[in-house]
Order: structure tokens, then C-alpha cells, then sequence
């Protein structure tokens, strides 16, 4: 079918125009003031790398947000597609419980993030929390403050999000769908288990969506400020620091913009990165 | 057919955008007059315009100065203790001035869901020149209007007042002055006194009574550990700005002589390692290792403010302005409000500063003048007697009296208005004496305090680094 490119343009123009005045020029200007000092109530004045210059030799709390972001990066990148795919292969047998638990594990997903840390908040708090009364019961002793112990923040909070992939679970099983059922019928034919059609013939038709579903958590990762300032804001210290909520306190507690802006453009070389990376690896988009 | 899903789905929408451009060339007319309504509606419907009275008399007074729109943005909405009062004012406001008697100035309000939201607004805003007309300037942000001459020096309008002036006094217009060009850049609306509530019953069965020293405070809280009467002796809390906490810390500081009350009178002090503050974080490390309940570290406001409320703690620090929640059937069982006495600090100290208060940001004199009648409406006397009656918020002068209604509805904002003149050391909360940065640091610094992973001397130093961060920040 030939489609007339008049049209094409005429119908892509609005988008266009939408992502050039919503994303375009807001990246232009972030990556622009990050070579003046600009604060707040104040004009900007070029400074050259002087910014870049201090976030890495003089902000010590760069490097540790920097390492805790590429660390969740990496567990999203792994153990959450990890509990996703795994969820899907269980989920696609069409069980009698299969329905049931796709919905349950859809209900995080659905709720605000913002919510599901105030949630937690209040499961973990060490006075009242139900999951301190649990363990009580069960007979554990001196229980931790899961949010502010320096040996526990960090799980807590990854805890928080990382086993909630109920959108790599739907994401796969839509994909699963489109697997022709004269494949699978074959290796049954040929006496394949369960367990050797997931890994030798699903798995490697599903990598494109994989892949697609691991770029999607690996980079939401670098938008992770809500469930952090509802939880341990960074803390205790900085051991649950990441580039966002650096970001936000270097803009709007210490008034430095321009500071700011450069930690954003470090934040999307890191996503570019991320996604070239994961790209390469699955060959997404390539032909199987 | 496709060879991957991303082909078969963008076939899809291209098909679809060509059906879509057949049904809207057809639908051209109704798309046009339907998209020129929403246009239309989007811009009538931005902000909220509070609604004029109609003028009794008739007409308006063709004398009166044209009218003017006010860009006002506030935070005290919803459940915040004086969104009434701030209601109040508004309405009052616009009935006041209202074309008729005085000049027409229109109040275009909008609302902020918290003040930390408001601050965060108030400096985005400031980089594209669009603050509102009127603001209030914590956090650090009148520090930064000032320095970059946008905040309006409103000395010229209150000597042009005499009676007016004497209505804020001379301590809350000093307050307002302490800048390096002696300008008047904020008017407050109230003074900040702040003690601690207790339990009088818990007390009574602990056996002690108002503590007059540090040492004795310690005591007190070990005793009622020991007796059972609750589950800790005090409420504390490090979650958002630590205030309960802070409180306390400031206090010790404050009151640790002629040394440490200097330091809490200090605009951003120039180190935190002074022997005063590093031996009142000792105490408060101690209180938050033994004398609070468990989820102190990291608990925001309500839920220390619950603890407490439930009978679960015998000590608060907080303003008067808490007192109402104690008679609030959805806040403490009944006859709660009996049990709570209010005290000052040991060494008869207290919280005592005037509230930050309202600045005019820069624009035409027509809006500036109408901006400072919006803040002059609001500071007045009338202004600090809606603030005293609806918010519990102590005026700026003595002549101020509580109506025998509040007297009879508060008697604990009385009876902490008595203990006023008693009070042997005033010093300031920490956010004063600190950068923003550093106030910030002390949330998440005090958990590794209170799990002993930081030494008090090693968090002071960490605040000392924090300060510099800050783009305000100067070496003294």
C-alpha cells in the first residue's frame, strides 16, 4: 500500500510539533544552561565546564547517586525482567488461578507510585507496621526501622518496586500470543518438556520484547524521585541517594539551576547509554 | 505479513490517521467551533478569581484609581490550620476594596498544595519573571529576591502610615530591615512563640513536674520510661523537616548561655561545630536513641503529632496554634484538652521570632501599591486579630487582646500568652540559623545519628559542608 507522504507529513506535524516544544527545546535549554551559573532569581552568565567540573571533583554525593542509580539500573535490568518473564511463561498456561493473579499482580502497577511509598511507609514503620507486628509474632527480635537503618534503607526502598513487573508480565504475554502454534506443536510432537520450549523456542522469540521491556525499566529508573521522597528522601545519609533526587535538592534546596541542569544532561547520557547498550545486546529490532 | 510487531503497528496507525483525515476534512466545521469552544473555556478557567461583591451603592467611584488584578498564590488551603483565616481574608479583602469606596483590586488566587510546593513554584517562577504580586519568601527565596532586586523595599508606604506602623511595632518592622541595604523587604504577620505540650496525667503519675534544667529534662524523660505511663516519653520525629526535633535542639542551644543563644539568633551561623550546638545534638541523639518510640527516625508531623494525641507520649514540642486539635473529637478522644498543660523550654527558654511574613515582588506601581494593600490588610490589627482568632497565631504587638470567646475556647493559648513574660532566653527555630541546604541535610543525617554510625561532631561538620552548597551561601 502506498501511503502519499503529503499525508504522512500532514499528520505527523502536529506530534511534531508537540515533541519539539515539550521535549526539543526544554533538552536544548537544560544542556545550554548547564554551561552558565544560573540560580534562582538570578540571570544566567556563561561558565564554561565549570559546572561538570565541580559535580565530579567537588560533590562527593554525585558519585554515590551516580553508583546507587546504575546499581537499581542494573537489578531492574535483571531481577525485575527476571520475575516479569517468569511471570508471563506461568501465567500463559491459562490456569485455573491465571486470571486471578494476573489482576492482583496488575494492582501495584496501577496505583501511584507516590501512594505505594506512603503505603509502604506505613507497612514498614517499625512502631505500628504490619510487617514488624508479623515478624514479631513469628519470633524475631530487635526488628529494624527498614527506612532509616543505614543495613536495611536501601533494600527497603528497592523493595519497593523491584518485584512489581507486572508490565513486563502483560507486555510478554501479548507478545507470546503471536507465536505461530504450529512451532510450539512441533516441539511437542518431538517430545520437548515444558521447561525446554520456554528456554530453547519462547524465550529466544520473545527477545525482541525483552529487550524492549528492559529499556523500559532500566531508564525509569532515572525517573525515580516519587517513591524516594516519600520514603527515605536519600537517606539515611546518602545511602539511598540516586541522580534524581540529587538533582531535585541541588535545584530546589540549594537554588543552583544551572548545577542542576548539568546533573540532568549526565542523567540522559546515562539513559542513551543504557539504551544503546540494550539494543546491542538483544539485537532488538534485528531478524530472528 | 509483518516482520515484527513494530511494522504491523505502525501500518495500523498510519491507516487509521488516513481514515481519521477523511472524518475530520468531512467534520471540518464541527472540529473547528468544537476546538474554539475548548480554547475558549481553557482560558476562562485558569485561576481561580475570588467573586466580587456587588457594590450597594450604585454605580462605582469614577475618582478611584482604575482597578487592579492581584496575583496572589497561597498554600494554606484544605485541611492547613488557617486555610479559614486565609478564606476569610480573601473575602474580606475584595469586599473592602471594591470599587466603590476605595479602589477595585481583584484577587486572582491560586492554590498550592503545600508550602514546600509553593517555595518550588515561587523559584521556577522567579527565573521566567512570573512571581506573584505578593509572596512570602522562606526557604531561602527572599534571600535570593533581594540580592537580585526583585523584592520591593516597602519602607516608603509604612512611614507614609503612622498608624499602620504602630499597629506592627518596632520590633516586627526591625525584624523586616535586617537587610545590607536596610530596606524594608518583608512584613510579618505574627509572632512565632513556641513551648512544648505535656501530659499533666502522665506527669502526676510519674511524679514530676515542669522540668527548670536540662539535667531535670533528662530526668523527667527517664522517669517516665521507667514509670509505664506511656509508651515514650516523648514524640519526636526526623521525617520532613524534623520539626519536633529540631524544636527541642534549638532549645538546648538556645539556652545554653550567653554563647549558645547567639548562636540561635544568628543568620546563618558560620559553623555548626560550636560546642553549643554539638553538645545539644548529643542530648538529642540520646532522647532519640532511648526516649522515643521507634519510628521517631523518619516519622513525618502527623504521625509524632498521633503519638501524642493517643495517649501513647507525654511530650510535644509545638506552637499554640496546635491547641484546637486537643478539643478535635477527630483528633483526641474526649476531655483530652484537660489533660494537656504547655510549658516553656528549661532554663525558661522559648521559640520567639516573628513570622517571615509578605513581600511585593517588582512590577508596575499601580500593582505594587495594591500588593501592599493587600499586606497591609492582612498585618493589621484587624489582620492580626482574624490571624489570633482563626489561626491561633500570636499577634505582633501586646495590643492585640483575645476576645473573651477565645479566651474561654482556648485557655491554654492563654495561659502560654501568661508564660510570655516570663521567658529569660528568646532564640529562633534552626531554619533560620541555617542554609536550606544544611536544613535539608538534617533529615536524612539524623537517622545515622540516632543509630550511631555519626558522631554529633561528625554531622555538624557534614551540615557545615551542606551550607556551602547552597547558592545563597557566604563565607564569613
Amino acid at each position: 500500500m502506498k501511503i502519499k507522504l503529503k499525508w504522512l507529513i500532514i499528520f505527523l506535524f502536529p506530534a511534531t510539533i508537540v515533541f519539539g516544544f515539550i521535549y526539543a527545546i526544554s533538552v536544548t535549554m537544560l544542556i545550554t544552561t548547564s554551561f552558565t551559573d544560573l540560580v534562582a532569581f538570578s540571570k544566567p552568565k556563561f561558565v564554561g565546564l565549570e559546572n561538570y567540573i565541580y559535580i565530579f571533583t567537588g560533590d562527593k554525593q554525585l558519585l554515590k547517586a551516580l553508583s546507587n542509580t546504575v546499581i537499581w539500573m542494573i537489578l531492574q535490568a535483571t531481577i525485575h525482567i527476571f520475575i516479569g518473564v517468569l511471570a508471563a511463561l506461568i501465567l500463559s498456561r491459562n490456569k485455573f488461578y491465571s486470571k486471578f493473579v494476573k489482576t492482583v499482580y496488575m494492582l501495584p502497577n496501577i496505583v501511584s507510585s507516590a501512594a505505594i511509598g506512603m503505603l509502604f511507609v506505613m507497612l514498614l514503620n517499625p512502631s505500628y507496621g504490619f510487617v514488624n507486628k508479623a515478624l514479631e509474632v513469628i519470633g524475631f527480635q530487635n526488628l529494624p526501622n527498614w527506612f532509616s537503618d543505614s543495613g536495611t534503607a536501601f533494600f527497603a526502598v528497592t523493595v519497593t518496586w523491584l518485584p512489581f513487573a507486572a508490565v513486563v508480565t502483560i507486555l510478554v504475554m501479548a507478545e507470546m500470543t503471536s507465536i505461530d502454534s504450529s512451532i510450539l506443536e512441533a516441539t511437542t510432537i518431538d517430545g520437548a518438556t515444558e521447561f525446554q520450549k520456554n528456554i530453547y523456542i519462547i524465550l529466544p522469540l520473545m527477545k525482541n520484547i525483552i529487550g524492549t521491556t528492559t529499556v523500559l525499566g532500566v531508564t525509569s529508573m532515572l525517573q525515580k524521585l516519587d517513591i524516594l521522597m516519600m520514603t527515605t528522601k536519600g537517606g539515611p545519609g546518602d545511602d539511598t541517594l540516586n541522580l534524581p533526587i540529587h538533582l531535585y535538592n541541588t535545584a530546589f534546596v540549594a537554588n543552583r539551576f544551572a548545577r542542576a541542569n548539568s546533573i540532568g544532561v549526565i542523567m540522559i547520557i546515562l539513559g542513551l547509554f543504557a539504551v544503546f547498550l540494550i539494543n546491542k545486546l538483544y539485537k532488538i529490532g534485528e531478524n530472528q | 505479513m509483518f516482520n515484527s510487531s513494530k511494522q504491523a503497528f505502525v501500518a495500523i496507525e498510519i491507516i487509521l490517521l488516513n481514515k481519521i483525515g477523511g472524518v475530520i476534512m468531512k467534520l471540518k466545521s464541527v472540529v473547528v467551533f468544537a476546538l474554539s469552544v475548548a480554547m475558549a473555556a481553557s482560558v476562562i478557567g485558569c485561576a481561580s478569581k475570588i467573586a466580587v461583591p456587588q457594590a450597594s451603592s450604585l454605580g462605582t467611584n469614577k475618582d478611584l484609581p482604575a482597578s487592579v488584578t492581584l496575583n496572589i498564590t497561597t498554600f494554606r488551603v484544605g485541611t492547613h490550620n488557617a486555610a479559614v483565616a486565609e478564606t476569610r481574608y480573601f473575602k474580606e479583602f475584595q469586599e473592602y476594596y471594591n470599587g466603590v469606596d476605595r479602589q477595585k483590586i481583584i484577587l486572582n488566587v491560586e492554590e498550592m498544595p503545600s508550602d514546600s510546593e509553593y517555595y518550588n513554584q515561587l523559584k521556577t517562577r522567579a527565573s521566567s519573571n512570573t512571581l506573584p504580586d505578593v509572596f512570602e519568601g522562606n526557604g531561602g527565596v527572599l534571600e535570593l529576591a533581594v540580592q537580585n532586586k526583585i523584592a520591593v523595599d516597602m519602607r516608603k508606604y509604612v512611614d507614609a502610615d503612622p498608624q499602620y506602623k504602630a499597629e506592627l511595632g518596632e520590633g516586627a518592622i526591625a525584624d523586616g530591615s535586617k537587610w545590607d541595604d536596610g530596606g524594608l523587604y518583608n512584613i510579618s504577620y505574627g509572632l512565632q512563640a513556641i513551648g512544648y505540650f505535656y501530659n499533666k496525667e502522665m506527669y502526676e503519675k510519674a511524679g514530676i513536674t515542669v522540668p527548670k534544667t536540662w539535667d531535670e529534662w533528662m530526668s523527667n524523660l527517664e522517669k517516665l520510661k521507667t514509670s509505664g505511663v506511656c509508651k515514650a516519653p516523648i514524640s519526636l520525629m526526623t521525617g520532613e523537616n524534623g520539626w519536633t526535633t529540631n524544636l527541642v535542639l534549638a532549645s538546648i542551644v538556645g539556652t545554653s548561655g550567653e554563647a549558645g543563644n547567639k548562636f540561635m539568633t544568628t543568620k546563618y551561623v558560620k559553623t555548626f561545630t560550636a560546642p553549643e550546638f554539638v553538645n545539644a545534638l548529643e542530648k538529642v541523639q540520646t532522647m532519640l536513641q532511648k526516649y522515643a518510640l521507634p519510628d521517631a527516625v523518619g516519622s513525618d508531623y502527623a504521625t509524632a503529632a498521633n503519638h501524642f494525641l493517643n495517649k501513647e507520649t507525654a511530650i510535644f514540642p509545638n506552637g499554640p496554634w496546635m491547641t484546637p486539635d486537643f478539643s478535635n473529637p477527630e483528633k483526641a478522644a474526649a476531655g483530652f484538652a484537660n489533660k494537656v498543660g504547655i510549658a516553656l523550654y528549661p532554663e525558661d527558654g522559648s521559640i520567639s521570632q516573628f513570622e517571615r511574613g509578605y513581600s511585593i515582588a517588582k512590577s508596575t506601581s499601580e500593582k505594587e501599591d495594591a500588593a501592599f494593600n493587600f499586606i497591609r490588610f492582612k498585618t493589621n490589627a484587624y489582620g492580626q486579630k482574624i490571624h489570633l482568632e482563626d489561626a491561633g497565631v500570636l499577634p505582633l504587638t501586646s495590643k492585640i487582646e483575645m476576645s473573651a470567646e477565645l479566651k474561654e475556647k482556648n485557655p491554654l493559648l492563654v495561659e502560654f500568652v501568661g508564660l510570655l513574660g516570663n521567658i529569660k532566653y528568646k532564640y529562633q527555630t534552626i531554619d533560620v540559623v541555617s542554609y536550606p541546604t544544611s536544613m535539608n541535610a538534617m533529615t536524612t543525617l539524623y537517622p545515622k545519628l540516632a543509630d550511631g554510625s555519626l558522631s554529633a561532631q561528625a554531622m555538624a561538620k557534614q551540615l557545615d559542608l551542606e551550607a556551602k552548597k547552597d547558592a545563597g551561601y557566604v563565607i564569613k
